[in-house]
């Protein structure tokens, strides 16, 4: 029986990674969020074991890693998927309280879970997992630019910790997923439309915007597509170090394009 | 066997400080009872209750823990190839994690535990090792230095249920080696003149098995619970091993000394040439790791507590030699 820690297990995307690796057998999972009933929903697939984790609260990792640790010493993974998204532009309404926020979940908790794990995982001759997103390697959207900057930071955490782990032998990959419906697109409109609300100098601007980017998050991307690519990761015996799935078409081609072009494309289409 | 008096349990009572301890016993007129995988010749003639079963499995420890006063838990997996590490797991965390819940269950008053040098991390410090209080795999690289100490913090978290000391021997040589360490396959091949060429480097401590059982014996009575005890001998070179050997074999030492940089290309082959032969792992790169190694442990602490007293190596080395020399022969 090889073991797996699962972050934000109980996120949309992340029940639907936990269901796939439950059925693929071999693995006891350790499905850590921190919504209750969704926990205790997936305590109920065979093979998982549902732990209590916020992954901001130190107090909350230790405590996961004794139960954890009451089961196994080893880890043979670890998958960080916990993540949150809040719209906000960068320089109105509560934006510092916000980026912080988002940077302590999406990044600090990244580094909080690896570094308590770190030791089962080389033990175990186990891999990291990071999720990354496409917005971790595009140039920002306007008023993404917060959520941009967790997964360019995930990035870089990723990239250093994976020429760090290489000397012990861990693997750590990252995954870059685009969009997919989920209840976090359902927080993004509604961020959205909170932020045409109180903007002073946006509203026409945002309000032209919003078609575009409900046309980007409503790709109805298959959440399995994800799962594979995830379980590729985990059992790949040369893993890649990046694995992309969904990536936005329309966003990849922005990406050939000078920034100039692009800028001028954004503000073309708003005028 | 006198039925009146405690009974002291012993697992993996036939590897060399098993059966080292085994006969230390005996001798003191103590009622012991083995727990074994398998008879073995070595315990003929040794007056003991036997007990058959696998330590991974909690009902047949249960079933020979009953009514006993003290366990010695020598059972063990030691593997340097890399080929036997879940059996390391299931073994030495597994087995210890039920010796450990059978004697709460059981009642059991000591448990006498033996742990390992390897668990102590600091390989590259300078100056003089001493017991730790904690035990983890943090900072450990091989997986039977792994097992063993997270088995350690096992045994010494059960010390508020029952008493636990844990002996940790350096490098265990001696008589009896009826398993065959790597130790004694070298013994062997130097015996047998298939062992040329001595070595310019590398050191390591040694403790003679017998030592190692009276200090065991001792730790039911004067160790403390929740204690470590580094049971470290005396730091020999290779090139001194060598030169003891053939001492007491009346030959020559060989002349030929090989440096580190000139052997270890041919480590590979060598390591492939003896699982071939199927000879236990004498050279590899982790036995040449550990011949680097800082090999200077206190043995302070059990001298003190524990009454330990190792004999002078020369003394080891020949009765080692000796009873492989009688071995080869078909005496033993």
């Amino acid at each position: 029986m090889k073991y797996v820690l699962f972050t934000g297990a109980t996120g949309d995307l992340g029940k639907c990674c936990v269901e796939e690796i439950s059925a693929l057998g071999g693995w006891t999972v350790f499905a850590g969020g921190t919504n209750k009933a969704k926990l205790e929903q997936l305590g109920k697939l065979p093979n998982v074991i549902p732990v209590e984790l916020d992954v901001t609260s130190e107090e909350s990792i230790e405590n996961a890693y004794k139960t954890i640790r009451s089961h196994t010493y080893v880890l043979n993974a670890v998958v960080n998927f916990a993540g949150i998204h809040v719209f906000t532009s960068m320089v109105e309404g509560n934006c510092v309280e916000q980026i912080e926020k988002m940077l302590n979940v999406n990044v600090m908790g990244m580094v909080r879970v690896n570094k308590r794990f770190f030791e089962m995982v080389r033990i175990g001759h186990g891999r990291i997992i990071n999720c990354s997103s496409e917005s971790g390697w595009m140039t920002p959207q306007p008023f993404n630019g917060p959520y941009t900057m967790t997964k360019y930071a995930v990035e870089a955490y990723n990239d250093s910790l994976r020429r760090e782990l290489m000397y012990l032998n861990i693997p750590v990959i990252k995954i870059q997923p685009g969009s997919f419906k989920t209840q976090l697109t359902n927080k993004i409109y509604k961020d959205f439309d909170k932020c045409i609300e109180t903007t002073n100098y946006y509203k026409k601007i945002l309000t032209t915007m919003k078609p575009m980017m409900t046309m980007e998050l409503g790709l109805d991307h298959d959440p399995k597509k994800l799962a594979k690519k995830l379980i590729l990761a985990m059992t790949a015996k040369l893993p890649r170090t990046k694995y992309k799935v969904c990536t936005g078409k329309l966003l990849m081609t922005l990406e050939l394009l000078p920034d100039k072009v692009v800028d001028l494309a954004y503000k073309a289409v708003v005028h | 066997m006198n039925n009146e008096k405690p009974v002291s349990v012993i697992t993996g009572g036939t590897g060399y400080v098993g059966l080292a301890l085994v006969k230390h016993l005996v001798s003191q007129g103590e009622n012991i009872r083995l727990f074994l995988l398998e008879d073995h010749p070595c315990l003929d003639g040794i007056e003991c209750e036997k007990i058959f079963g696998n330590i991974c499995n909690a009902e047949d420890v249960d079933k020979c823990f009953k009514g006993a006063e003290t366990v010695y838990h020598i059972a063990g997996v030691v593997d340097i190839s890399g080929k036997k590490e879940q059996l390391m797991w299931n073994v030495n965390v597994g087995g210890t994690k039920n010796v450990v819940e059978s004697c709460k269950r059981q009642g059991v008053k000591n448990l006498i535990y033996v742990s390992s040098i390897d668990t102590y991390p600091d390989k590259f410090c300078e100056g003089q090792i001493s017991e730790r209080s904690v035990y983890s795999e943090v900072g450990l690289e091989s997986p039977y230095a792994i097992t063993k100490a997270i088995a350690t913090q096992i045994v010494l978290d059960a010390k508020d249920d029952l008493k636990v000391c844990c002996v940790q021997p350096t490098g265990v040589i001696g008589p009896d080696d009826y398993m065959g360490s790597s130790v004694g396959a070298m013994v062997d091949l130097f015996i047998k003149g298939l062992f040329p060429v001595s070595m310019n480097f590398g050191e390591y401590n040694f403790v003679d098995a017998r030592d190692m059982a009276v200090a065991m014996r001792n730790a039911v009575d004067t160790g403390r619970s929740g204690e470590c005890y580094i049971l470290g001998g005396h730091r020999v070179t290779v090139d001194e091993l060598m030169g003891f050997m053939a001492n007491t074999l009346g030959k020559k030492k060989p002349k030929v000394k090989i440096s580190k940089a000139l052997l270890k290309p041919f480590v590979p082959l060598v390591s492939k040439a003896m699982d071939i032969a199927h000879l236990p792992p004498m050279l590899n790169a982790f036995s040449l790791s550990k011949l680097e190694e800082n090999c200077n442990f206190s043995n302070e602490k059990a001298k003190r507590e524990l009454g330990f007293s190792p004999r002078p190596v020369e003394e080891t080395i020949r009765d080692t030699v000796l009873w492989h020399r009688k071995k080869l022969e078909g005496a033993v």
